[in-house]
């Protein structure tokens, strides 16, 4: 009797711990994380449980070296990592790709990606990117679940002294529960970052020349 | 019977069935082949259904012939004014790219279900590509939450997909094929005992309005019909460019 009791206790305690933390938030962006130069950022949204997280950094690179690396590999996936292009499209106007990805690291196992990848420069010269998931643009048959929601965005605002603002607005569900996603994600946007930051400086994208990028 | 039995049958009562819901929620979600399986033929509109396992939802294909030339087909997919008749509102096209061979547009519109489900509100990005040489059109269609604030007061889709194919035949008439997948709130129980009626009524409205006037005789700038049936336009001719 007294382990049944405990038993609805604790259930009926997780139940009100859920309701408490999906009914929570401010809907604004908040500063989690300050460190090497990369600001972290999550925002919570009343009567959703995930967070979406945003990470911005300033680099001194030129705009053509951010988009040739982020447009075939946006989530800078470790070197061994194939990264498939089914399909893409590059006029001096527009650009638009279909990647896959086999194994994107996550909590509690690997996810399959299946992504369009599209970007428009405006009149300003930022470059914004679209990763938007396609879970249907190829046929089933991965070894790991695919992700089925995921929405980035990505601006990259040059400025006249020569420096890049790299911003990513993250929006993804692995379908892990949303208290480890909550903790793991955060994480997961600086370290990818911090990869990003490297791989951009490293000489095979340092002068990359693009039809469909305008340098500032 | 005492207050101390009927709680403690009833707590048990709820132990086992949720213990059951358990059970049953693991078979089901675990199991699956990973492969199409014909559902339902109903009106020449064939449905199939592709159960993966470590999910709860089911993939649909549907395919359908509709007496239709290509562009009126694409122009009824790709333009605004078509959600109305198909019970959206407050349509707005966000953003629309055409320069051949690409044509995209983010398009956002509501529906509203029935209860418990409500209003929803869906942004989503159209993509349209035609072969060069067979005139098939692919459209692929996936949701795109986050290119527009989101709106707390209202239930915005982040899961949809869909594949569309358009094959154009010479003897006329377009084949349709559909694969989608998309998570509009409901379990997935629920969501896999209605989408197939759903889906067959949503074809079956497709296919009648692709007859009404308004919806012939279109011409949209990125399509090119077969060489019998080529409109008057300037054919598409850039190709894709080769993954390497």
């Amino acid at each position: 009797m007294k382990t049944m009791i405990a038993c609805v206790a604790f259930a009926l305690a997780l139940t009100m711990a859920h309701l408490a933390w999906k009914g929570a938030g401010s809907n604004e962006w908040q500063l989690a994380r300050d460190e090497n130069g990369i600001q972290v950022f999550t925002l919570k949204t009343p009567g959703q449980a995930l967070l979406k997280v945003k990470a911005r950094m300033k680099l001194d690179t030129r705009l053509s070296s951010a988009v040739a690396l982020l447009r075939d590999d946006p989530f800078a996936v470790d070197a061994g990592k194939e990264i498939r292009v089914i399909e893409r499209i590059e006029t001096p106007e527009v650009y638009l790709s279909y990647i896959a990805v086999e194994e994107v690291p996550a909590p509690l196992g690997s996810r399959e990606l299946v992504a369009l990848v599209n970007y428009s420069q405006h009149a300003d010269k930022r470059v914004e990117i679209n990763v938007q998931a396609a879970p249907t643009k190829a046929p089933p048959g991965g070894t790991s679940p695919r992700v089925k929601h995921l929405n980035n965005v990505i601006q990259l605002s040059p400025s006249a002294d020569g420096r890049l603002e790299w911003e990513v607005s993250s929006d993804v569900d692995m379908d892990v529960p949303y208290p480890l996603a909550n903790f793991a994600l955060p994480r997961e946007l600086f370290d990818q970052l911090s990869r990003q930051r490297a791989r951009v400086l490293t000489q095979k994208y340092a002068h990359a020349k693009l039809v469909s990028v305008r340098e500032l | 019977m005492r207050v101390s039995k009927v709680f403690r049958y009833g707590g048990l009562s709820i132990a086992a069935i949720a213990f059951l819901a358990t059970i049953a929620h693991f078979t089901w979600t675990l199991s699956g082949t990973g492969e199409w399986q014909d559902l339902d033929e109903t009106d020449s509109i064939q449905i199939a259904t592709l159960k993966v396992p470590g999910e709860g939802a089911l993939k649909y294909k549907v395919r359908m012939h509709v007496d239709a030339r290509l562009s009126d087909v694409v122009a009824f997919l790709s333009e605004t004014e078509t959600g109305n008749d198909l019970g959206a509102y407050d349509i707005r096209r966000l953003e629309e790219v055409s320069a051949p061979p690409v044509f995209y547009a983010y398009d956002t519109y509501k529906l509203r279900l029935p209860e418990p489900l409500g209003e929803l509100e869906v942004v989503i990005i159209n993509q349209y590509a035609q072969d060069p040489e067979t005139k098939t059109v692919r459209v692929n269609v996936n949701a795109a939450p986050n290119k527009l604030p989101l709106d707390p007061g209202i239930r915005r889709i982040v899961h949809l997909s869909n594949s569309w194919t358009l094959t154009p035949l010479p003897d006329g008439g377009v084949n349709m094929e559909s694969v989608s997948e998309m998570d509009l709130g409901l379990p997935y129980v629920m969501a896999n005992l209605a989408m197939p009626s759903v889906i067959r009524e949503n074809f079956s409205n497709i296919r009648a309005l692709l007859k009404l006037d308004k919806y012939k005789n279109k011409q949209p700038a990125f399509i090119a019909e077969l060489p019998e049936r080529r409109a008057t336009s300037a054919p598409v001719t850039a190709g894709l460019v080769s993954p390497e």
